[in-house]
This record gives C-alpha cells, structure tokens and sequence, in this order.
C-alpha cells in the first residue's frame, strides 16, 4: 500500500490504500460535524462560506475559516515535502510519516475531547482545525504517492470522474478499457469507503464519542503496520534466501574441501 | 523571486489568520452573555405558504411538524439568561425560573448547541449576534436555515 510510488502501483496497491483511507476520512467528518457541527475533510464549502463572511464583513470569521483552509493546504504540504525530500532513500519512512502525524493529531483531538473538552468555542475551532490539518496530511499522502489517482477525503472530484466514466461506458470500446474500468472500480470503492466509514463512525459515536478517534487511529495504523508486515516478511525472505544461498555455497567450496582432507587422513 | 513572494504571501495570511483565530476579539461567547428578552417567533415557510401566524405564536404548526422533527423543544421562556459558566436559564416575562440547560457555540461560532439534562440536544443557527439582537434559526442539520426563526433583544 506505502511502499509503492507514482506508476509503480498497482490498481490493487491503489485499492487497498484508497479503501482503507477513505474509510477513516469519512469516520472523521461525521464525527466533526457531529461534535463540533463543521466539516474536517472538504473544503469547498468553507470556501463557500469563507466568501460569505467576506462578503457580510465578519473578519473574525473570516480568519477561522480561512485558518481551516489553511490548515488543510498545511496537511498537503507537509505531506508531500516529506515524501519528495526522503521518498528516494527511505521510501516506507517518508509514506508512513504523514499517516504518524495523522493518527498524532486524532489522537490529540481523542484524548483531549475525552478527558479536557469544555466546549468552549476556542476548543472547537482548534480541534477542528487540527482534524483539517490531518485530513489534509492524508489527502496529501494518497494523493502524492498515488500519482493523484486516490484522494480519499472529499468526493466532488470523484463524483465527477465518475460521472465521466459512467457515460464513456456507454459505448462498447470504452466499457472493455481496462484502464477506465480499473479506475471506475477504484473511484466506486473510495466513494462506498467513505460512505460506510461515515455510517460507521455516526453510529459508534452514540455509544463512544470521543474516543471515535481511537478507532480511527486503529484503521491508520492497519495501513502502516500492512506495509511494515510486508517489508519485515520479504526482508526475512530475502536474508533466508541470502543464508540459503551462502550455505550452498559453502557446501560447494567448502566440503569439498574438507572432504578431501578426510580422505586424504585416512590414505596416510 | 515572484514565486517566493506568492509563497511568503500565503503563508503570512496563513499565520495571520491562525494567529486572529486564537486571539479572536468579539468572540459570540462575549457577546451573548446576559438576559435576552424574546421578542418575536416566525415559522418562515409557514408564513411564506399560508400567512396563519402572528409571529407571536409558539405552536408548531401540524403540518410543519415533519420538517421541525419530534425532538425540537418549543421553549415556553420570555427571557434566556446566558451565563459564563455555560448555563442557560429560561424564565418567564414575571422571572420565575422554568429550565436550566447548558450551552455552547459550535462550528466557527454559528450554531449554539443546548443540552438539556436528560442529554437531549437541540442546535440553533445563529444568524444575527451583536450587542442588541440575536436571532436564532432551527437548525435541521441539512445545511438549511431553519423553518422557526427566534428574535432576541438585550434586556
């Protein structure tokens, strides 16, 4: 899922990643708009509303919305100057980063919600902000890695897309396209992921409020440790074949070596 | 050198705006703390459809009861007393106590959230907040403004 980057990935590679992703990007958005009663993974309606209070001259909401966008744009860009700046020695490290920092703030926006949240309005829009901010670190991670061909927090341009395809498949030469089949496939999981994600979390969030944000954090940590678990096995695999190999080759050179001073002990 | 000026620019707003975020000075929090006289009820589609109402009256219509949904509490009080330690007390025009629940601001500041004792919730959009006037819509959770919209006058 993170080891893989740009066309080196597999529509499957691609698959799992978007799935996963946006299934936590949706848990993430009904929780905010259920506890805070603001959206944390789109943001073209803050845009919307950014230009509302423009326009009825309200700057302090001004600056609230336009710190969530911010915030958001923030997410993207560190996500990616990660990966652009490590991508090439320590390529598993530089992907995996930006979900650390992701599961770091939904575990803040958890714990805190849980144990200090006085819902005071200050609280609110921080937290949302910083749930803006790890949204934006995972958009920007899917996005950046996949070549852009999953973004997992917002469905505008996937609707879009699939729109698109649907009306290509129309016609015969385009619905047999393997490429445009895979990405409507792809597009439809990220678009179901979502959506189950968010039916998910509104219905968790009766019983386990904050602590939603744990379990989010738990999906996050399934797309690391898949990759980690996969990295440790093929390097297990790669060092037996290595021992296998080394022990060849030393039956080769060596015993026969040895073999023949035995025999040669015994002609003495 | 025309990039790094686009980029210092974004940036700036960037901390600025995070910076008026934290430091936010007319804070709605502020601004409702105190006694708020209601002044008028308005079941905006209601009126628009059939004009029955005096803008007065505190009873859902029948056939809006759908759209308001069964939860919404349709507060009896004259006056709402906002204290800053996020409790709401509901007295009559004479001051006799009704209620006591909790409130807080959610979302930038545009939706004030009560909370009853038996953890029941209802959300208004705050449409008008300053030192004179508050106006409150329904909040139906579906991006709309609200069919019953509440007036305020600082008392």
């Amino acid at each position: 899922m993170l080891r893989k980057y740009s066309n080196s990935r597999s529509l499957n590679d691609n698959l799992k990643l978007g799935s996963l992703s946006a299934f936590s990007a949706g848990m993430v958005n009904v929780a905010s708009l259920i506890i805070f009663f603001g959206f944390s993974s789109n943001v073209t309606g803050h845009y919307a509303i950014l230009a509302e209070e423009i326009s009825l001259g309200n700057w302090n909401q001004v600056a609230v919305v336009f710190s969530w966008i911010f915030l958001f744009f923030f997410g993207n860009f560190v996500s990616n100057l990660i990966i652009i700046n490590f991508n090439k020695k320590y390529t598993y490290v530089a992907h995996a980063t930006p979900i650390v920092l992701e599961i770091l703030c939904l575990l803040v926006v958890g714990i805190y919600g849980q144990f200090y949240y006085t819902e005071t309005l200050f609280e609110t829009e921080v937290l949302l902000g910083l749930m803006l901010f790890a949204m934006g670190l995972q958009n920007g991670l899917t996005a950046s890695i996949s070549n852009f061909a999953v973004k997992t927090t917002h469905l505008t341009g996937a609707t879009t897309d699939l729109g698109i395809l649907f009306s290509m498949f129309t016609k015969k030469k385009y619905r047999e396209h393997p490429e445009l089949l895979g990405k409507a496939k792809l597009i439809g999981t990220i678009a179901i992921s979502y959506l189950s994600g968010a039916v998910v979390s509104g219905l968790l969030y009766k019983s386990m409020q904050f602590k939603v944000f744990y379990v989010v954090s738990a999906f996050l940590v399934i797309i690391i440790s898949y990759d980690w678990y996969k990295i440790s096995l093929l390097n297990y695999l790669k060092t037996n074949r290595q021992v296998e190999a080394k022990s060849k080759y030393r039956e080769l050179e060596i015993f026969p070596k040895a073999k023949r001073e035995n025999e040669g002990s015994l002609a003495s | 050198m025309r990039f790094w000026t686009i980029f210092v620019i974004i940036f700036s707003l960037g901390a600025l705006s995070i910076y008026g975020m934290v430091t936010n000075g007319s804070n709605p929090e502020n601004m409702v703390i105190g006694q708020w006289n209601e002044v008028k009820w308005e079941y905006e589609l209601y009126d628009r459809v059939e004009s029955k109402t005096d803008g007065k009256s505190k009873i859902i219509p029948e056939d809006l009861k759908p759209y308001v949904g069964g939860d919404l509490k349709i507060h009896e009080a004259e006056m709402w007393k906002f204290e800053p330690n996020g409790k709401l007390t509901l007295t009559d025009r004479n001051g006799n106590k009704l209620k006591q629940l909790k409130w807080a601001f959610k979302g930038r500041g545009n939706v004030l959230y009560l909370k009853y004792d038996d953890n029941s919730i209802e959300s208004y959009i705050v449409t008008t907040i300053n030192q004179d006037k508050l106006v409150l819509n329904i909040d139906l959770h579906i991006g709309a403004k609200g069919l019953a919209k509440l007036t305020f006058e600082k008392f």
